[in-house]
């Protein structure tokens, strides 16, 4: 009996990546929002650029801001490199336009893989050079475009697709569910964080994050700051269950946007927020999840 | 090929679950009881992934090796760089919090960077606290050079484009906490509180 239950649990595993999902929406969404976001990221910050990457115009020196960072191995090797065979001033003159070509190649779907290869090594050497400077959201689109690199992206609604449209086009797995496992795991732990934080619990942690000297957010009544923490908490521990039921699915993908879009304009992460939504939406929106014969 | 994927996803999925977990009981543990967590397969798991470079070279690539500013136990409060400039006669000309940022994005960054400094000099100065050992001295006049040059080149940024300073004083500030709850301490707008300032001549 229990030998016979063992060797079902395999088989369960490779079921949880089976199942019918809307794979063209899902594939092609993931890859033109990364690849949209992160072109507007890189194109808004082009007016601070060089303080952050350059020769020789960074606010701190380049080597400077990555010495303190776990990168510096790999960083510290890799300048090494370029200084000695002085590729240096050539790499900063490509890095920002190779990212940029890149990014645009992933959104058109346009050797879709090679591109999403191409822009997770610009994005690493160039965004991990100020790792100081990084927060969520690099992280996080260092993981879709690693994703990117692995999931046929490009397969759907692309210029890949009308090149090889002899191909087979029917995927195999289902690369959704492990989007979705991820973000279940990352606001489980978030919520599980904030739920040993009596600060979540009274409001006063809501306070310390929007509390700023360049804004008057300091007025909200405390009892908004109390309700809208307990919320926030409550929704990242319970995102699992909300998201796992049908009923309560769509519910909890609006509660999640609204709260991403929320932390976006008060905390000014707009980039963030958008890679966030972009998460929920591709996981668990009906427009992702719903293959177009069952819907 | 499915079976594969299967695995491979698999055991990305188990490291970021367990990476995760380490990542809250050892913020819970060192907000709380100011000591180092170590907890059962889990440390040593991290640990071992940490030291062998290929793994954390993988890591790195796939974006799994920090928690993403989302497995914090306490949020803290807003921190800001500014720097004042002086005049020869140590008359204040003027001040700057941007740091020639112009952008939105870039100066969320700047902020970041703020950020990563507190928690650098509150380590060094935990460290300063804890480990008094001859093998820690290194160290912390490292961290505490390190600090020093970081607040020089920033200032450096500004004072160059600002026409007689003849010196400059970078600071970095947080906002005081306070408890929402008490009346008073909610009308008033935030205090600020001096981290760390040093003054350096531009000559």
């Amino acid at each position: 009996m229990l030998s016979k239950k063992l060797n079902l649990i395999p088989s369960r595993i490779i079921a949880l990546f089976e199942g019918a999902y809307n794979e063209p929406n899902f594939l092609a969404f993931l890859r033109v929002t990364v690849g949209l976001i992160a072109m507007v990221d890189l194109l808004s910050m082009f007016p601070d650029f060089e303080l952050l990457f350059s020769p020789n115009a960074t606010i701190v020196p380049q080597e400077i801001l990555y010495l303190p960072s776990e990168y510096f191995d790999l960083q510290h090797m890799f300048y090494g490199y370029l200084f000695r065979n002085h590729f240096e001033l050539y790499f900063y003159s490509i890095s920002f336009w190779g990212y940029l070509v890149a990014l645009l190649f992933l959104t058109i779907g346009l050797f879709s893989r090679v591109a999403a290869i191409g822009a997770l090594i610009f994005q690493l050497l160039i965004y991990k050079s100020f790792p100081e400077f990084n927060y969520g959201y690099d992280q996080f689109i260092t993981m879709t475009l690693f994703y990117c690199c692995l999931f046929p992206v490009g397969k759907y609604y692309s210029i890949d697709s009308r090149i090889n449209s002899h191909k087979e086009k029917k995927v195999i797995f289902n690369y959704q569910r492990v989007l979705q496992i991820h973000l279940c795991i990352v606001y489980f732990s978030s919520g599980i964080a904030k739920l040993l934080d009596s600060d979540w619990w009274n409001g006063n942690s809501m306070w310390k994050a929007l509390c700023s000297i360049s804004n008057e957010y300091y007025k909200i009544p405390s009892i908004i700051l109390t309700l809208a923490g307990i919320g926030v908490v409550f929704l990242e521990v319970f995102y699992t269950a909300l998201v796992f039921f049908k009923k309560t699915r769509q519910i909890a993908l609006v509660l999640c946007i609204l709260m991403h879009i929320s932390i976006g304009f008060f905390l000014d992460l707009y980039p963030f927020a958008a890679i966030m939504c972009v998460w929920n939406i591709a996981a668990f929106s009906k427009f992702t999840t719903v293959p177009k014969k069952l819907a | 090929m499915k079976k594969v994927l299967v695995i491979f996803f698999l055991l990305h999925l188990m490291v970021i679950a367990a990476l995760s977990i380490t990542s809250i009981v050892e913020a819970f543990m060192s907000f709380n009881y100011k000591k180092k967590a170590d907890i059962p397969i889990l440390t040593t798991f991290k640990n071992s992934i940490y030291s062998r470079k290929y793994l954390h070279n993988f890591l790195i690539l796939s974006g799994t090796n920090t928690g993403y500013g989302f497995y914090g136990i306490s949020v803290s409060t807003e921190k800001f760089l500014e720097v004042e400039l002086y005049d020869s006669s140590k008359k204040l000309i003027g001040t700057e919090l941007y740091f020639n940022f112009n952008t939105i994005n870039g100066f969320s960054r700047f902020k970041s960077y703020a950020s990563h400094l507190s928690n650098y000099i509150n380590d060094t100065d935990e460290l300063l606290k804890t480990d008094t050992s001859a093998k820690a001295k290194p160290i912390i006049a490292f961290r505490e050079s390190y600090v020093e040059k970081v607040f020089k080149y920033l200032g450096k940024s500004v004072a160059k484009n600002t026409p007689h300073c003849h010196s400059y004083k970078v600071k970095l500030n947080t906002i005081v906490p306070i408890n929402i709850w008490s009346s008073k301490e909610k009308q008033e707008n935030p205090k600020r509180y001096v981290i760390k300032e040093i003054e350096f001549n531009t000559i």
